[in-house]
């Protein structure tokens, strides 16, 4: 480090486009960490779809299953689990972030905040008890309604559906959506809306020609990291049920680890096609981001 | 064996003993001094003490037949075994986690038997069955293992575990361990139904009280029975208690059909929470795991476990020794443990059925506080225990197939 | 949304306004003020997500401070008393810290390094730092567990290195957090000039990072950190299908055995989250015009 500076006294103060080598060792840490525990891994799970678990010979028989109807119904459960508690999650999360900055308190901004950051985390298991013992078949909602006469599970409700589901993923969607969409709603500057309400638009009028287009692009990003985190959630899912519900992410971790069946093969076959959807919906929402900073900077 | 020069100086030993000339402790001593090991002597105590009340010969024949079934029997040497696997200084164990049917106890009673250090990590001790013979043949560091009987014949097809039989071979029923030895079923449960009795107020016996209307969504397995050994049983057994067969899983099938359509089966799994919350009120799953949660609930909610009367089905476990172990004879020790009457009892401890059950029973070592806390004896006759592989793997197959249509028709 | 008239309000305020015309920006805060009585319609919403977001967490206090027929604390004490408590969270918080601290030592000088050297490597690192939410964590086990597991040539899995893949993987999840939150902070300084003019003052470039860069983001650091160490703390995917007793899994695993105080501990440990978060946001409140913002779980 200190060679280059006896060599040659140059007068030149130590600036910072010196010493590159120093600045190349700085990122050699970072570049094996990736490197090790995120890049190898793909490219084995890459490699291991297209090879047999059995023979470790080329194959492509382990994407066969985007040719069966009845092994893709997990992507279609996966797929419709998510859009609906993207639906929920970004229109509640939305209503109630908006309301948190309506309230102009800032303890209930700082409650909001901080509690979802604590509930965003709180899936998988816990989640998923904490639902069973609300809304399961001997749930204490469940038993409210019966003292007030109706019969949820008689009438076809149950918490082990696509539509129960939603409403646990609600749990964490709904926080997440308002962590990310309140910086955007507080930067609505109040003084947009009074400069329409001066020019004589109504309140649907601002909302359409104003709020809707500079809040569509974060709210669209905000939805696609809500339909991403949906997508791949498996701790949740693991919790409540297996088996009558099939998804992707508890499919995959059946063929790793269940007792009767053991593919890793298809495993990676299957964690592939997720990874697809999951880059489609991220990359979408990086392009979308980009656009918004514009807008929304300070 | 008749004219085996040790067990008729048993056969005299316990006739001294039944009749009062000989005090508990010589008796003991002697036995020690004979060269039989502890479980083998306190075996024969309880032997001949319940059958002391019966008649002093009875006693000796007792404690012949209690000794022929000990480990210090003709031409095995105990003594040789035990140095040699103190000398090997240790055991690693794969896939056999504390809390599983009391192993946590048989842990202790090798200890403080032989003082020989297990090693092992508490996640390989949480390892599945295939997990283990992946562990056997990629890291060799395993001695023995507790797997599924799956497994066993497949680690032997292998050539992964190595021969060994035991010196109970001879109790063990021939369709419960390979002939040539490779592997040997250490215990066994039954599929049961464990009940709620503070929420279902009808009597379950059998399959056909789960279709009862007062049963909404209460009757549940645990997990994908495509995926899962215990709902896999469940299905297994309703099939051949409904009209099926071992190779015919088509009426479980059906009856799992009939009690989803009829909103009677709930998709939340049978796990301890869900059953002590009340959640699940008729669990169909291993008596072993009932009868655990029974003790964990503690009347809040009262579990009663029952054994169907129509039929259930039995998977043994199966315990192995690895082939290339690194300690092969500290492996053999603990086969020998698991396999003597101590050892099978702390299975019996854990409400799993160890493999020798029918011996055990039949010479009177059950202890009666054991016995009464599972189900009845007599419940269990109808239980087929299921050894033959190729009629599991077809009829796993027959399931996958099926299932799907079942949980589609939602 | 709130529907006060303008020209009422300001009629009133008029006179003084045009008398002392330095304080209009006073003036301006006290009219924006007196609206700030909560709308109704903002009241009615957060009151509703307060019952969704408590009534589960109530239902698993009924469950798990009680003998199943009285209310009792006991299964807290219990759950605490556990021998698997005390080793599980101490194994959580070793890995939570030791994820943080590789976060911010890593994560910290690579961001600087880009955006004060290699901003052609900038989209590169955008990309990477996005991956880990393509390969959710259930992939990301499964590819860790074949790259380096029991049949691999590289077994770290059956090791005493075995941990390592654990930290390796909770970095990779914690990776698009901090980096957001650190590029975020650098980019809100003018790194180049402070580094600069560092440099000219003679500074080495490690001094200028340590005592002139890090100070000015050090807000960036410790939201990195915060989400760091919830990350760490809450993470289930990887650690049950690795076979870690970490505490997540150790809440899961209690449930099986001692179901009740299990859920006791799943409520304390939300709370006493809770707690933690608040007090760092009030920490952070210090300095204005900065906020903690928590991605998202998965």
């Amino acid at each position: 480090m200190s060679a280059a500076g006896v060599a040659r006294p140059t007068g030149k103060p130590a600036t910072v486009e010196g010493r590159r080598g120093l600045a190349v060792l700085v990122l050699l840490p970072f570049t094996a960490l990736v490197g090790l525990f995120l890049l190898a891994p793909t490219v084995s799970l890459l490699w291991g779809s297209v090879h047999s678990a059995r023979t470790g010979q080329f194959t492509l028989a382990n994407y066969s299953y985007l040719g069966h109807p009845l092994d893709l119904l997990p992507f279609a459960n996966s797929v419709e689990l998510s859009l609906a508690s993207t639906a929920l999650g970004g229109l509640v999360g939305l209503l109630i972030a908006q309301a948190i900055v309506s309230s102009r308190r800032p303890v209930i901004q700082e409650i909001a905040t901080t509690f979802s950051s604590v509930a965003a985390n709180f899936a998988g298991v816990p989640l998923a008890f904490a639902f069973i013992a609300t809304l399961g078949a001997g749930g204490l909602v469940t038993r409210l309604f019966l003292d007030a006469g109706i019969d949820l599970y008689n009438g076809g409700f149950k918490l082990y559906s696509v539509l129960g589901l939603t409403i646990v993923y609600a749990y964490w969607e709904i926080p997440l959506m308002v962590l990310v969409m309140l910086p955007p709603l507080q930067a609505m500057k109040p003084s947009w809306r009074e400069a329409a309400e001066i020019l004589g638009a109504s309140r649907w009028q601002y909302l359409r020609a104003v709020a809707v287009p500079i809040l569509a692009t974060p709210v669209i990003s905000s939805l696609l990291l809500l339909y991403a985190n949906a997508f791949g959630a498996f701790a949740t899912a693991y919790g409540l049920t297996t088996g009558f519900v099939s998804l992707v992410p508890i499919q995959i971790s059946n063929l790793v680890s269940g007792d009767i069946t053991f593919d890793p093969g298809q495993a990676d076959a299957l964690a592939v096609g997720l990874a697809a959807i999951m880059a489609l919906c991220i990359g979408g929402r990086a392009l979308l981001e980009r656009r918004s900073t514009r807008w929304l900077a300070r | 064996m008749a004219n085996d020069p040790l067990l008729a100086r048993i056969d005299e030993l316990g006739s001294a003993f039944a009749s009062g000339q000989l005090g508990r402790r010589q008796f003991m001593k002697t036995l020690l001094g004979l060269g039989l090991g502890l479980p083998a002597v306190a075996a024969i105590i309880a032997a001949c003490s319940a059958a002391a009340t019966a008649s002093p010969a009875a006693a000796g024949a007792a404690a012949a037949s209690a000794a022929a079934a000990a480990p210090a029997a003709s031409g095995f040497d105990m003594n040789a075994l035990v140095a040699a696997a103190k000398s090997e200084g240790s055991i690693y164990q794969t896939g056999i986690p504390p809390e599983w049917v009391n192993y946590q106890a048989i842990f202790d009673l090798w200890k403080s038997t032989y003082g020989i250090p297990i090693n092992g990590t508490s996640t390989e001790g949480e390892y599945t069955s295939a997990q283990e013979l992946d562990s056997i043949k990629n890291t060799g560091k395993p001695d023995v293992g507790d797997v599924g009987i799956a497994v066993a014949v497949l680690g032997k097809q292998q050539g992964l575990t190595a021969p060994y039989k035991n010196s109970h071979w001879a109790d063990i029923p021939d369709t419960a361990k390979d002939a040539d030895g490779y592997w040997c079923c250490n215990y066994w449960g039954a599929q049961a139904f464990a009940i709620n009795t503070d929420a279902v107020k009808i009597p379950i016996n059998d399959w056909n009280d789960l279709l009862d209307p007062s049963l909404k969504s209460a009757v549940g397995i645990d997990g994908d029975p495509t995926k899962a050994n215990d709902s896999f049983f469940a299905v297994w057994s309703a099939a051949v208690a409904n009209g099926g067969s071992l190779d015919n899983i088509g009426p479980g099938i059906d009856f799992f059909n009939k009690l989803l359509q009829s909103g009677n089966l709930t998709a939340a799994r049978a796990n301890t929470a869900n059953v002590v919350s009340g959640e699940v009120k008729v669990a169909i799953i291993w008596d072993y795991l009932g009868l655990a949660y029974r003790d964990k609930a503690n009347g809040a909610p009262n579990i009663k476990v029952t054994i169907p009367a129509s039929g259930s089905l039995a998977s043994p476990y199966a315990d192995i020794v690895a082939a290339k172990a690194p300690h092969p004879n500290a492996g053999r020790l603990w086969q020998e443990l698991i396999y003597s009457d101590a050892g099978q009892l702390l299975f019996l401890g854990g409400y799993a059925h160890p493999i020798r059950y029918a011996v055990l029973n039949a010479a009177g070592k059950i202890p009666p506080d054991v016995a009464a806390k599972m189900p009845a004896a007599d419940l269990y006759t109808k239980v087929q225990l299921v050894t033959d592989v190729s009629k599991i793997t077809a009829a796993e197959t027959a399931l996958a197939a099926g299932w799907k249509i079942v949980v589609n028709s939602q | 949304m709130s529907g006060g008239s303008m020209t009422g309000e300001a009629t009133e305020e008029t006179l003084p306004a045009i008398v002392a015309g330095a304080h209009a920006e006073r003036l301006v805060r006290r009219r924006t003020r007196r609206r700030t009585r909560t709308p109704a319609w903002a009241a009615v919403v957060l009151g509703a997500a307060a019952v969704y977001f408590l009534v589960p967490l109530y239902a698993t206090a009924v469950f798990g401070f009680s003998t199943g027929k009285a209310f009792t604390l006991q299964p807290l004490f219990a759950g605490l008393a556990d021998d698997g408590f005390h080793s599980s969270l101490l194994l959580s918080l070793g890995y939570a810290i030791v994820t943080t601290c590789l976060a911010l030592v890593v994560v910290a000088p690579t961001a600087y390094l880009v955006e004060l050297r290699f901003p052609g490597l900038r989209s590169t690192i955008e990309f990477v730092s996005i991956l880990p939410f393509v390969i959710p964590p259930i992939i990301l086990t499964v590819g860790l567990s074949t790259v380096y597991g029991i049949r691999s040539p590289v077994n770290l899995i059956s090791s005493e290195w075995a941990p390592v893949l654990l930290v390796g993987g909770y970095f990779v999840l914690t990776l698009p957090f901090a980096f957001r939150a650190i590029d975020n902070a650098l980019r809100a300084v003018d790194v180049r000039m402070l580094s600069e003019a560092a440099a000219s003052l003679g500074a080495s470039p490690v001094h200028t990072f340590l005592r002139v860069i890090v100070p000015s983001i050090s807000l960036g650091l410790v939201s990195a950190a915060l989400l760091a160490f919830t990350t760490a703390m809450g993470e289930f995917t990887i650690a049950a299908l690795l076979g870690y007793p970490t505490f997540p899994v150790y809440l899961l695993n209690v449930n099986a055995y001692l179901p009740r105080e299990g859920e006791a501990l799943v409520l304390v440990s939300f709370f006493i989250t809770w707690a933690g978060v608040l007090a760092l946001a009030a920490v952070a409140r210090r300095a204005p015009g900065t906020q903690i913002v928590r991605g998202g779980p998965m």
